[in-house]
């Protein structure tokens, strides 16, 4: 099988060659991942400092909710989801089955429960007496809030490249929900995915070789972000 | 994996790096409209060996864009059962499958309601055929044997599986492809159900499954999970890779005989396109095209396809079905052009002949008129209607007309019908010089009346020049322009 | 001089609906250094949340007159500099940004860390950070300040360094301050007045020097380090062992039952027909088994009645 070496050739020319094919599936893959991302942290970064740091009955029962969503099949999301999209559901009458914007929809909902999880674990695991203490001094829930995200921004960038992760490699919901359509809602994982269904396997190859790339450098650069935020914790360099 | 950042000026570059490739992934998120931000989208909804075979890509999806420059095609593949349940929710604008069993549901889903389909019946489009595939030193047999016998072919493989010497691969499930294949398998009962076939062990299964057989461990009625024989297996792949999967033919309990002695059926559209694609290396085709003296006759491994625009007062409210645009595609669909593109996808894949057939219009066949010849003297054209698709019913009691083509216009000069085989005779007396054609209208053809109700389709109108005739006046030796 | 700064009328205080802290009456006054001794369990960080307003009184109430600020025992720094988490604390109180570095430093100097101003957290040591924990709470200038346990898990050096180099700032930075201690040096060193507090209520109030002198009851005595216990006729007499002296022609005579090597000397465990003593003697000291006579010159007597 010399499909591996074939489809990371044909990989590099798609790419040098500027095609619109890939161009397109590129586009789409950073818009589900980069709007997908955003609606996750703007909903769930609240939801994982309420969680992980308030006091109110039943939070045990959202942490669970939370940690249950982190590990929900994608395929289930998918097809619940478009389900409620049908004509006659009651997300029908939005229009998103088979449209990019139900893809965004869907994915936003698989990474929700990634970043309010992660939230609430990174700022439940904050040093005991952290938050206690900066209220004790007079912080409002506001300051509070904000210095649980700034001392849990390691596991804030966890949160987020798992969500970013899990927006570029995601298949099951997309092609449920987007129907995975070449040249509208189809993304590289998905078309990867199409590819080898078809037999394809070079191509499929070369997509996956193109969104491994992806990954890598997106990755690497949220990575090398989070290093550099962690670096105050954890290097002692100053000349004091 | 990431460097420690010792240095300050290694972090300041890492960093620089990661924000130039934030950055480089906001721009072209901002910059790149999409591609068919101008254009609307058609939704289609069908099976997926019309694009797992690429012919959506390569041909479908491009012509329709260029002969239609208002739309684009959005095809959403899904197996023709999965795509009829979408489409009867209102979640697409049109349909294409190949299942006459159930699109006959579709097109009359009884107690009153409404047809699903918003033409009388689904548009005859093209057709392909089913082949059985087997290894390149076929120890069953089969091609040597059995080229056109599919039921004697399936007969030898369950006698060399069970003497484990063979292998065969299901797609397993209710995919179009394990429907047909249990409709063979169903061809080797005798009377109550029971195996004709020493050594093989058939099940039957349920009308909601497909019907037809399975080879089993034991008869009767299917289990909700059947147990099967130690040669046969069911992988639960799409089309392309069941068939990858039988040419790599790897199953832990697979026969002794050691490895490449797999056999399965899939559409030939499929295996060609994998053939040309080079992802298949041992398989060959080693039974096709049934012959109509063997069990099943010519039509056993016929796959014929049909299209339907989606009805928008059977669906639910708020479906928003662009029935222009769905009508618009079957016209391109059905159209000449599309249809002779079509045929010619793939053709010529090892020397094969075109996986798809175009059939969307019927085929006139006529005598040539006489000419030159005096106006007003009767002349009588013979000529037959004929059903593209193999092995389909005469299209008996159709109108064809003869039409005169002049000046840009057209002029009908005579009618008829065509008889129980589809024969015509138009009897006619010219007056005008002009090319003389045979034209049929839309036509509806009731196809299968085994099902009910009856399954019928609709053929697009077709034409044939007989002949260019010029038209002398009596007396006069001149001719018209 | 008005009223008390600070003023808990039969306060009751409760966690996980089980009553900890019952029926205190307590008040701080302008320029008190107060500091609440008990033993573990006692209710004392219980008390100072619900002195702090953190803890809703289950009965009773608190008034204050004045903003109290609450350190508490576990004050955790946030992954930043020193400078930074006292600025972050003065913007917590409500400090204008302009005042805060000054502020900053300001505190930081009074604790003997202005040098660790520039550091990060993570490279402090755990004294060095309770420093700037304490820098924190100084910076503030509330009216009332409440202390949890300032010095606990310090090493004994440490400890003593940061007593003091706090006496000074705690008394200044604030109107006035209650501080939770474990170990009764520390609440001598800093106190005007220690309040000792058992099984959740108010046992003792009054200066270091008079508590020592005259122990309210025979508990509250031996937890103030009244370690020997004699039958007297009808007293019961308790003694520190600085009551006790080796004295060839004293009154108990008894048999060394253990030695403990203290640093420049070696406590005795002294067990007699009355009862038991400790006695302090400078090293080598007689052996266990050895005989001894001892006089008592002081220690606190209480009646039979009293005893339990």
């Amino acid at each position: 099988m010399d499909f591996l070496w074939s489809g990371i050739r044909q990989g590099w020319h798609l790419l040098v060659s500027g095609d619109p094919y890939l161009d397109h599936l590129i586009v789409v893959t950073l818009k589900v991942t980069a709007v997908s991302t955003i609606a996750a942290l703007v909903v769930g970064l609240p939801l994982g400092l309420v969680i992980g740091l308030g006091r109110f009955p039943g939070r045990g029962v959202a942490r669970a909710l939370a940690n249950i969503g982190l590990v929900l099949p994608p395929v289930l999301v998918g097809l619940v989801l478009s389900l409620l999209m049908f004509p006659a559901s009651p997300l029908g009458r939005f229009h998103l089955l088979f449209t990019l914007r139900g893809v965004y929809l869907a994915q936003s909902v698989l990474a929700l429960p990634i970043v309010t999880a992660l939230t609430a674990s990174a700022v439940t695991s904050l040093p005991e007496g952290l938050i206690d203490q900066a209220r004790a001094f007079g912080a409002s829930r506001t300051q509070q809030w904000a210095l649980a995200l700034r001392e849990a921004r390691f596991g804030i960038a966890t949160a987020t490249i798992a969500a970013v992760g899990s927006a570029l490699s995601e298949v099951g919901a997309v092609v449920l929900v987007g129907g995975n359509i070449e040249g509208s809602d189809q993304t590289l994982a998905s078309a990867a995915l199409e590819k080898v269904n078809a037999g394809q396997f070079a191509e499929g190859v070369a997509i996956a070789i193109v969104l491994l790339g992806l990954i890598v450098l997106v990755v690497a650069a949220l990575t090398a972000l989070q290093v550099r935020g962690a670096r105050f914790t954890a290097a002692g360099r100053s000349s004091a | 994996m990431f460097p420690s950042f010792r240095s300050p000026a290694a972090r300041g570059a890492a960093i620089g790096a990661a924000a130039v490739a934030l950055a480089g992934v906001v721009a072209v998120i901002v910059r790149a409209p999409a591609v068919h931000a101008s254009t609307t989208a058609v939704n289609i909804v069908g099976t997926s060996d019309v694009s797992d075979s690429d012919l959506v890509q390569s041909v479908l999806a491009p012509g329709f864009a260029a002969a239609y420059p208002g739309y684009h095609l959005n095809y959403i593949p899904k197996g023709t059962g999965a795509a009829i349940a979408y489409a009867e929710s209102g979640a697409a604008d049109g349909l294409i499958v190949h299942a006459e069993s159930l699109e006959n549901q579709f097109v009359d889903p009884g107690n009153g309601r409404p047809s699903y389909s918003y033409e009388p019946f689904g548009r005859a489009i093209f057709y392909g055929d089913f082949v059985l595939l087997g290894p390149s030193d076929d120890p069953a047999g089969v091609l040597a044997r059995a080229p056109h016998d599919v039921v004697d072919a399936f007969k030898d493989i369950a006698v060399a599986g069970a003497a484990g010497k063979a292998d065969f691969v299901s797609r397993g499930g209710t995919p179009g492809t394990t429907v047909e294949e249990h409709q063979i398998w169903q061809l080797l009962t005798g009377s109550g159900g029971a195996s004709k076939v020493d050594g093989l062990t058939l099940c039957e299964l349920s009308a909601a499954d497909g019907g037809g057989y399975s080879p089993s461990t034991a008869s009767g009625s299917c289990p909700a999970s059947i147990r099967y024989p130690s040669w046969y297996h069911a992988t639960g792949l799409n089309q392309g890779p069941n068939v990858e999967a039988g040419d790599a033919c790897d199953f832990p309990n697979a026969s002794r005989s050691g490895s490449n002695d797999c056999y399965l059926l899939t559409d030939r559209g499929t295996f060609d396109y994998l053939e040309s694609t080079h992802a298949v290396s041992k398989l060959q085709v080693v039974t096709r095209d049934n012959a109509a003296n063997a069990p099943g006759g010519s039509t056993l491994l016929t796959n014929y396809f049909h299209a339907y625009a989606v009805n928008p007062a059977a669906v639910p409210a708020h479906s928003d079905i662009d029935i222009t645009g769905a009508e618009d595609f079957l016209n391109y669909l059905t159209s000449p052009a599309t249809q002779t593109a079509v045929s010619a996808y793939l053709a010529g894949t090892n020397g094969d002949t075109a996986p798809f057939t175009g059939d969307a219009a019927p085929l006139i066949t006529a005598s040539e008129p006489k000419t030159p010849t005096t106006a007003g003297t009767e002349q009588t054209i013979h000529g037959r209607l004929v059903n593209v698709a193999p092995a389909t019913p005469p299209l008996a009691s159709q109108p064809v007309k003869l039409v005169v083509a002049r000046r840009g216009t057209t002029r009908t000069v005579a009618t008829a019908k065509t008889d129980a085989t589809g024969h015509f005779t138009l009897s006619f007396r010219p007056t005008t010089s002009g090319v003389y054609l045979v034209v049929t209208g839309r036509l509806t053809q009731v196809e299968n009346t085994a099902l009910t109700p009856a399954f019928a389709d609709l053929l697009a109108p077709s034409a044939k020049a007989i002949g260019r005739v010029v038209v002398v006046r009596p007396g006069t030796a001149r001719s018209t322009r | 001089m008005s009223g008390p700064l600070l003023q808990a009328r039969g306060l009751c205080l409760a966690r996980r609906r089980s009553e900890i802290v019952h029926d205190v009456d307590f008040a701080v006054r302008e320029g008190e250094v107060v500091a609440i001794l008990g033993p573990n369990g006692a209710g004392k960080s219980t008390l100072l949340a619900g002195l702090a307003g953190e803890l809703a009184p289950h009965m009773g109430t608190v008034t204050a007159h004045g903003r109290v600020a609450l350190a508490h025992q576990n004050g955790a720094l946030a992954a930043r500099s020193a400078r930074a988490n006292v600025e972050v604390a003065l913007a917590w109180w409500g400090v204008p940004a302009g005042e805060r570095r000054a502020r900053a430093m300001r505190a930081l100097e009074q604790l003997s860390a202005a040098d660790l101003a520039e550091r990060q957290v993570a490279t402090l040591s755990g004294g060095q950070r309770r420093r700037v924990h304490l820098a924190r709470a100084v910076a503030l200038n509330a009216d009332l300040l409440l202390l949890d346990e300032p010095f606990t898990a310090l090493d004994v050096s440490a400890r003593d360094a940061l007593l003091d180099d706090i006496s000074g700032p705690v008394r200044t930075s604030a109107r006035a301050v209650v501080l939770v201690v474990h170990d009764r040096a520390e609440a001598w060193g800093l106190a005007d007045r220690v309040v000792v507090m058992m099984s959740g209520r108010l046992v003792a109030d009054d200066t270091p020097h008079a508590l020592l002198a005259a122990p309210p009851s025979p508990d509250v005595a031996r937890f103030l380090g009244f370690s020997g216990e004699l039958r007297d006729g009808d007293e019961l007499v308790l003694t520190r062992p600085a009551h006790v002296v080796v004295d060839p022609s004293g009154r108990y005579e008894g048999t060394v039952t253990r030695r403990v090597m203290q640093e420049d000397a070696i406590r005795l465990d002294v067990r007699c027909e009355q009862g038991r003593l400790q006695v302090v003697v400078p090293p080598p000291g007689p052996d266990v088994g050895s005989a001894l006579r001892l006089a008592v010159v002081g220690g606190a007597r209480f009646a039979s009645a009293s005893h339990p």
